[in-house]
């Protein structure tokens, strides 16, 4: 996986807790888990975009890009 | 509001699937329970309600032990027939509890799908025993095997063929289904 999702940072600096991100979002505790453990396969623009709503922040913010020596052969 | 409306009509047709799903599975298990005394009741009329493709001439002065053959061969289409009523009610069972996309699911269909596939040949091979089975005591040069085949079955093969495909597309849609999960 080469997009590393810093959730978890925003909200450490946000001094938010993931269920009350959850709540004001509309989604699932259980998905947003997944979100910040990256176990997911992507990320609709609508949950993108309220999350950066609500944290204030933009999307780079969240989503990071770590090549990969894959990335680096294609 | 928009999504609201949207999730309450993607609950109300849930509940439609849901609803008639429940009557689906009830009828198809009934029916599979069914289907094996209906056939004891037809080869205990059979002279009056004949509903077995098979010749009018070997349908007279039938004996206990030739009416229990005949049972006991036509369970062969029968077992068939139960085999597949007995999947599309697991179908629509899970149907009914809101499993809609599941692998599960898409066995079970291919399941039925072969069971209507599977049917014409049961019906061919029946007949074959069936009518040997009943021409056994006739004089030598007399005994029969009939074989027949009817648009009815062409039919049959076309259906199972189309439900074998649409059981595949579920498996593809189950595949599609599981990966949106993971997209929040």
């Amino acid at each position: 996986m080469t997009i590393v999702v810093t959730l978890d940072v925003m909200l450490a600096r946000r001094k938010m807790r993931g269920k009350a991100l959850a709540a004001a979002i509309g989604i699932s505790e259980q998905n947003l888990s997944l979100l910040r453990s990256g176990k997911v396969k992507g990320v609709r623009f609508a949950t993108l975009q309220r999350i950066c709503a609500v944290l204030e922040c933009q999307p780079g913010d969240l989503l990071t890009f770590a090549p990969s020596s894959d990335d680096e052969a294609s | 509001m928009k999504e609201k409306v949207q999730n309450s009509s993607e609950a109300s047709r849930r509940r439609r699937i849901q609803r008639v799903a429940g009557v689906m599975a009830i009828s198809c298990m009934f029916l599979a329970l069914a289907l094996a005394p209906c056939m004891a009741v037809v080869w205990a009329y059979v002279e009056h309600l004949a509903p077995l493709r098979l010749p009018a001439a070997l349908l007279t002065d039938l004996s206990i032990v030739d009416r229990v053959g005949g049972f006991m061969l036509s369970l062969l289409v029968v077992g068939v027939a139960i085999w597949g009523l007995a999947s599309l009610a697991q179908l629509f069972a899970r149907f009914r509890r809101g499993d809609i996309f599941d692998l599960r699911n898409a066995t079970l269909l291919r399941r039925f799908a072969l069971s209507v596939l599977l049917l014409p040949p049961a019906n061919l091979l029946t007949e074959g025993l069936s009518t040997a089975w009943l021409s056994r005591d006739a004089p030598p040069g007399e005994g029969m095997i009939a074989l027949s085949l009817s648009s009815n079955d062409l039919l049959f093969g076309v259906i199972g063929v189309l439900l074998l495909t649409i059981a595949w597309v579920l498996h593809e849609a189950t595949a599609i289904s599981e990966e949106n999960k993971l997209i929040v």
